[in-house]
């Protein structure tokens, strides 16, 4: 009896720290999923520094469908651009180089990760949760649509303060 | 008990199923204030001026804006015995002109041409929602641009004609009626039809002959109507033909409301517990008043469609009749049916009489055999229901070749309370009259007191929700006959004695079905 | 080739206390001809005998608050990428007030007075690097308004397009300066990025500029005289060929013209740093890459007298024959 118990508490100990890992390799894999399909566009010309879209996310609940909402409109700002409407110009990506996310990798997963730094250069304006036709019920969990404020002047401020991407002046 | 149960199951499993049913159009949350004009249809008969009078004072409520529009009635020469042809009516507003007037009102164009958006933009402001407003002051033309949404509203103006036939007036008897036709058009207002009214736009640096020049242009436009829909109703009333006028138009907005789909309130849940919703007085939500849940689903192709999840009806209305500042107060709901709802769903109205029909039959009460109306008065948050009732009980009993009948019909009032969202336990109250009759009646001067008792009850009634809107329930009751007159006595008591008839105090249960509609 | 590599040092060395880094450019910003004439900033006069529009700057400046607006409004968000813009105003002001000294040199070319367009005159003055030539127009639809607005960023010297950004704002009754606002935050990053592309082409390939020879009537030698290099007979334009080919980034240039009296290279990439002496990088402007090429003519074996004349930072005249 107290031999088993003895196994079962070292199988445990064993298994902790691996399905922690697990985990965590589980969500990173997930985040690099999820940023290979989502849908953003623009909704007006925002106020000055910043960007106003409507982005799409995916999760098996709603509240993780708005959190990579949410990543995704980073995302979006850093890598893919942001395009433009009838009465806004595209935005250009702050990083020109595609591979920029691969190049900084773990800077980005750390970025990236639930509670990372992305969090402070949004500013989501739905009122309340994703209503209507903005939250839709699709195979294996929810779509939402998300109106996010997108900080972009201090977004890249800060990929130049890390010195990942080069300000307008450098080099003079 | 087993099979109890298979039936119960599969009840459940037919509840589940109408819950998923499709819904044909795509519900969205993006209802917009929409306008009427109401327009008279005079017969150049003697009731044109009372008809015109009594419709005059006829109100669409908070939830529609009106368009004061010159043309206010028409005039078709026919008989007010039956309705006019709509197409008389089609092209008695083309004549008119009403869809220039209708863009001209909301233009404000004065006698000289000049048009303003001004009451445009007070609309617009007044119909923003607070999802608006918080992207509004985010966006760089924000706020400054808000009451922009009023262009949105233009689009739903209607015209409301009301052709009013068949009017019986009896003041002797005190029996008025009339028949009303109601037929609805929108403006057609599509992009093309805003850039030629710009065309027609005058500024003040316009110079006379340019300023000439857009005025004979704004005269050759014409802004066309589209018929939308007919409804029908009639109304009665024992006291004046104004009422019975006014029934009917009740009867017909009641109809148009679920006749023209973008009449029909859409919002969308903000919370669960309890249900919240950010509509009230300003959409002209009333307590009561019932709303479709629905929820959105996408398929593996993208393609959209919106799934029934179950009914709410409103219960504490919150006045926002207001400009919304970005905190509005919401109303609030109460499901009752359907699966479970989540924040983010979207209400549309859909308007029932809130009423009820009950079959009913039991033992040891005065009647074996029972029907009722009842009618929700009000509903809380909770979900704690008034009912008002109104019953009537049949019976009868024979002895020899003595055979009487009784019929109770009494009125009372019930206050449901829900533990659960199936259940309804409702004590009430009612008070009515014993009305016993035989074949001998006929012979004997008739007076209602001689042949009749009041009757009293208690009782207290258990329902169960099968399936949205059938319940089925069981009802305990007790009754006192009081104050009987004296045939009523004469012929019970043959009865009572005999072991029949209706004693002065019963027990009695029975078993029903209630229908809402 | 050893001796250039000296002399490229040695010039290097000179410039590289006057510059810690490469110049910045100018960068200053236009109303465009077409919004001049739409709003009737524009004065004649004659050249040439022909009447022809020119806009009026300084009536624009003074009259119109939107276009001040928004000047402002693109040197606002311009200074926050520290890129300064040169205004257009005082730029003015300098004109009334300078001499018109550089008009010497052009007539001498022609031999007569050159009316100088508004254009040139604010090149000439100002020395921009990059224009912003900006383009709005407000329309009317009703009561509404629209902003419709063109902002060509283009190189001053090459004429070439940087950036180019056209679109439409907000259809709204708001005041046409919050439409005027909307218009430049909703090119301004694309517009950014524009710049961005243009310094980081220029950092890989080097700076496009324009080198022009030419010679005085009086000089005693033409672009085919011939020279000896290592032995062989070598026309003189062939010898400064050879220096463009070795100095320019990647041997890029385009030698476009080529006669006794002018040579034109166009398209010239030349290097924003050189080392110095001390292996230290330095930043140079055209006038410090065409040192050495001056260095080398005024030098044996060629002893030619050589005058340079800076077109602003893209541009430079080396005149043989006088000094």
């Amino acid at each position: 009896m107290k031999k088993s118990l003895l196994h079962i508490v070292i199988a445990l100990l064993v298994a902790l720290p691996v399905s922690l890992f697990g985990q965590s390799k589980r969500e990173i894999k997930s985040l690099m999923e999820s940023f290979e399909n989502y849908e953003v566009t623009t909704v007006k010309v925002a106020v000055d520094g910043t960007k106003f879209v409507k982005v799409w996310g995916y999760g098996k609940k709603v509240d993780d469908a708005i959190v990579q909402a949410k990543k995704n409109a980073v995302h979006a700002s850093l890598f893919r651009g942001l395009p433009g409407m009838e009465s806004a110009m595209a935005t250009p990506p702050i990083f020109k180089d595609p591979n920029a996310f691969d190049n900084n990798k773990d800077y980005f997963i750390d970025f990236f990760l639930t509670g990372g730094e992305y969090i402070k250069y949004i500013n989501v304006t739905t009122d309340g949760v994703p209503s209507g036709q903005d939250r839709r019920q699709v195979r294996g969990g929810y779509k939402v649509a998300l109106y996010v404020q997108v900080m972009f002047d201090n977004l890249r401020d800060k990929m130049e303060a890390d010195g990942l991407v080069n300000k307008l002046s450098t080099g003079f | 008990m087993k099979k109890i149960l298979v039936i119960l199951s599969m009840l459940f499993c037919v509840q589940s199923l109408d819950a998923q049913v499709k819904v044909n159009d795509v519900v969205d949350d993006d209802y917009v204030r929409n306008s009427v004009s109401v327009i008279v249809v005079n017969r150049g008969d003697s009731y044109d001026a009372r008809i015109f009078s009594m419709a005059g004072g006829l109100g669409f409520g908070e939830k529609f804006d009106k368009n004061e529009i010159p043309t206010d009635r028409i005039l078709i020469k026919a008989d007010r015995k039956n309705s006019v042809e709509t197409e008389l009516i089609t092209s008695s507003l083309e004549r008119e002109g009403v869809g220039k007037e209708i863009i001209s009102y909301w233009f404000q164009r004065d006698a000289s041409g000049m048009m303003s958006d001004e009451l445009i933009l007070k609309r617009g402001m007044y119909s923003v929602r607070d999802q608006e407003i918080l992207n509004s002051q985010v966006s760089k033309v924000g706020i400054s641009a808000l009451g922009e949404k009023g262009y949105d509203l233009v689009k739903g103006s209607y015209v409301y004609v009301l052709d009013y036939y068949n009017l019986k007036e009896n003041t002797k008897d005190k029996s008025y009626s009339a028949e009303l036709k109601a037929s609805i058009y929108q403006l057609v207002c599509s992009e093309e039809v805003m850039e030629q009214l710009y065309e027609a736009w005058i500024y003040n640096e316009d110079s006379p002959e340019v300023v000439a020049q857009k005025n004979a242009l704004y005269d050759s436009l014409v802004f066309p109507m589209e018929y939308v829909t007919t409804v029908e109703a009639s109304g009665s009333s024992s006291t004046s033909l104004g009422e019975a006028v006014n029934n009917a138009f009740s009867q017909a907005f009641y109809r148009s409301e679920k006749a023209v789909d973008d009449w029909n309130v859409t919002s969308s849940i903000i919370s669960t517990r309890p249900i919240k919703a950010k509509i009230g007085t300003k959409e002209g939500v009333t307590n009561g008043q019932r709303f479709q849940v629905h929820k959105i689903v996408e398929d593996r192709h993208g393609n959209l469609d919106s799934k029934s999840v179950g009914y709410v009806r409103a219960t504490e209305v919150a006045n926002n009749s207001n400009v919304a500042t970005g905190d509005t107060e919401p109303s609030c709901f109460y499901q009752i049916s359907g699966l479970k709802i989540e924040e983010g769903m979207i209400l549309k109205q859909k308007n029932d009489l809130k009423m009820g029909v009950t079959v009913a039959g039991g033992f040891g009460g005065y009647s074996p055999f029972e029907i009722g109306l009842e009618f929700l008065s009000h509903i809380n948050t909770k979900g704690t229901s008034r009912y008002v009732m109104l019953d009537v009980g049949i019976g009868g009993d024979s002895y020899n070749d003595l055979s009487v009948s009784y019929i109770v019909p009494a009125i009372g009032m019930g206050i449901a309370v829900r533990p659960i969202r199936p259940v309804e336990i409702m004590p009430f109250i009612q008070i009515g009259m014993d009305i016993l009759s035989t074949v001998s009646i006929a012979n004997i001067d008739y007076k209602l007191t001689d042949w009749s008792s009041y009757v009293g009850r208690v009782g207290a009634r258990a329902s169960w929700q099968v399936v949205y809107p059938i319940q089925i329930f069981a009802q305990a009751e007790a009754a006192v006959n009081f104050g009987a007159g004296s045939y009523y006595a004469f012929y019970n008591d043959i009865m009572l004695a005999v072991g029949k008839g209706h004693e002065q105090a019963v027990a009695g249960f029975s078993f029903g079905v209630k229908v809402n509609f | 080739m050893r001796r250039i590599f000296a002399v490229v040092l040695a010039a290097v060395i000179g410039c590289s206390t006057l510059f810690g880094q490469a110049k910045k450019p100018v960068i200053m910003v236009v109303p465009s001809d077409a919004w001049c004439v739409r709003n009737g900033y524009v004065q004649e006069f004659e050249s040439y005998g022909q009447k022809e529009m020119v806009p009026d700057y300084n009536a624009a400046l003074k009259n119109n608050a939107e276009i001040r607006l928004l000047i402002s409004y693109m040197g606002d968000f311009m200074a926050k990428e520290e890129f300064p813009i040169q205004s257009l105003e005082s730029v003015l002001k300098n004109i009334q007030n300078e001499s018109r000294d550089v008009s010497m040199i052009t007539s001498n070319e022609s031999g007569a007075m050159i009316m100088e367009s508004p254009v040139d005159e604010l090149r000439r003055v100002a020395k921009p690097d990059i224009i912003l030539d900006i383009d709005y127009q407000v329309k009317k639809k009703g009561p509404k308004k629209q902003v419709s607005f063109n902002l060509t960023a283009y190189d001053a010297y090459t004429s070439k397009i940087i950036s180019g950004n056209t679109g439409v704002g907000s259809s709204a009754n708001a005041p046409v300066e919050v439409l005027l606002e909307e218009a430049v935050l909703s090119f301004k990053d694309n517009f950014i990025r524009g710049l961005q592309n243009h310094f980081d082409d220029m950092f890989a390939n080097g700076r496009e500029v324009v080198v022009t020879l030419r010679r005085f009537d009086t000089a005693d030698v033409t672009f085919e005289e011939e020279f000896d290099y290592q032995g062989e007979s070598v026309e003189l334009a062939d010898l400064i060929d050879l220096w463009f080919s070795e100095n320019t980034v990647q041997g890029r240039y385009s030698f476009n013209e080529r006669t006794a009296d002018v040579l034109k290279f166009e398209q010239v990439r030349i290097p924003l740093y050189g080392k110095n002496i001390a292996g230290k990088e330095v930043a140079i402007d055209t006038r410090g890459f065409v040192k050495p090429l001056v260095k080398m003519l005024k030098d044996e074996p060629y002893y030619i007298p050589v005058t340079v004349y800076q077109k602003g930072l893209g541009e430079v005249w080396l005149i043989i024959g006088e000094e």
